[in-house]
């Protein structure tokens, strides 16, 4: 079993599904640890409570804070295929086949797995490329305001840097997949 | 050949690292905190401090670059967690395991020097408090440094 990419997937899945990580948690009182899982699925947690949210989001501009998931602008919340259907593709879909390809492809110790874990890679590159490149030409239609390419470094949040992290670890996946003959 | 302490100790202290307490009974008030020490009205944790019992807040969250040694504190705890519990596993190589746990105890140390240094500052004029300061998140990591020690002990045996 290749650790690094099971690994690279439930760090994959905790960036697609969580708005932040519950730090100090509290067990026996209830909380919310994802607000558009409670908004639209009405997943809530009733028996954890946390007293610090690592946040997790990609980039914070003013109000508007970006995740994997879509967008939280003030107190409202949209998904990204509410928002731009080339977003919710880039940023959501292919973090999900990421999180998928990459248990699957762990388990797999053959050339099928490392395939599954180069796509892996490729499609996390894809999606810091999108993010540094492709948000900022498109800001306008996506968030409703002109972002420069300066800006989108200057707001960048932890989600930002778990995902180049999730990258490195892909890359060090790739190359210690074990391969059985 | 799987390494159970290893794997237990890793456990440990992935709940140091996000863990503040679990309710045992409620009505009696019954619980097992993972704090490290408490100074006042502060508790001290690998992920921040509750203020009062009530209002949690964390260094993680300031600006870079005020956040980098409660970054390296909470990083620190959840790689060892982390390398525990892979070095332990079944199918490693025993030179990596080695170099793990090697890695790991390494990284405890620099945790116990770094709040070593923070109780004996509180402590200074009277060395007795120590016992009244440290709490069971202090004791939690000298097992897990212990089962680290133990785990690497039995892969020189091997």
């Amino acid at each position: 079993m290749n650790k690094f990419g099971f690994l690279l997937g439930i760090f994959t899945l905790i960036l697609v599904f969580l708005q932040f990580i519950p730090l100090g948690l509290n067990f026996g009182v209830g909380g919310v640890s994802s607000s558009w899982l409670l908004t639209y699925f009405g997943v809530s947690n009733p028996v954890l409570s946390s007293f610090v949210k690592f946040p997790l989001e990609l980039i914070t501009y003013g109000d508007r804070q970006i995740f994997l998931w879509g967008m939280i602008f003030g107190d409202e919340l949209y998904l990204w295929f509410e928002i731009n259907i080339l977003t919710f593709i880039f940023l959501f879909v292919i973090s999900i086949l990421i999180a998928i390809f990459s248990i699957i492809g762990s388990k797999k110790e053959n050339s099928i797995g490392k395939k599954l874990i180069l796509f892996s890679l490729i499609a996390y590159i894809i999606i810091i490329l999108y993010l540094i490149i492709g948000i900022p030409i498109c800001s306008q239609e996506i968030l409703g305001i002109q972002f420069g390419y300066i800006d989108i470094f200057l707001n960048l949040n932890y989600g930002f840097y778990i995902l180049i992290l999730n990258c490195i670890l892909a890359l060090v996946a790739y190359l210690k997949h074990p391969l059985k003959e | 050949m799987t390494r159970k302490l290893g794997i237990i100790g890793g456990l440990i202290a992935f709940a140091l690292a996000i863990i503040s307490e679990i309710s045992i009974n409620p009505a009696e008030d019954w619980v097992i905190d993972f704090k490290i020490f408490t100074l006042a009205d502060t508790e001290v944790y690998f992920w921040g401090y509750i203020l009062n019992e009530n209002i949690g807040f964390s260094s993680m969250l300031l600006q870079f670059p005020e956040n980098i040694l409660a970054l390296t504190i909470w990083i620190s705890i959840i790689l060892i967690g982390l390398i525990l519990i892979m070095a332990s596993t079944s199918k490693v190589k025993t030179l990596n395991s080695k170099l793990l746990y090697k890695i790991s105890i390494l990284l405890l140390c620099y945790l116990f020097i770094l709040f070593g240094i923070i109780i004996l500052i509180q402590i200074i004029t009277d060395i007795t408090q120590v016992f009244y300061i440290i709490d069971l998140g202090f004791y939690l990591t000298i097992i897990v440094l212990i089962l680290n020690i133990i785990t690497l002990k039995l892969v020189k045996k091997e």
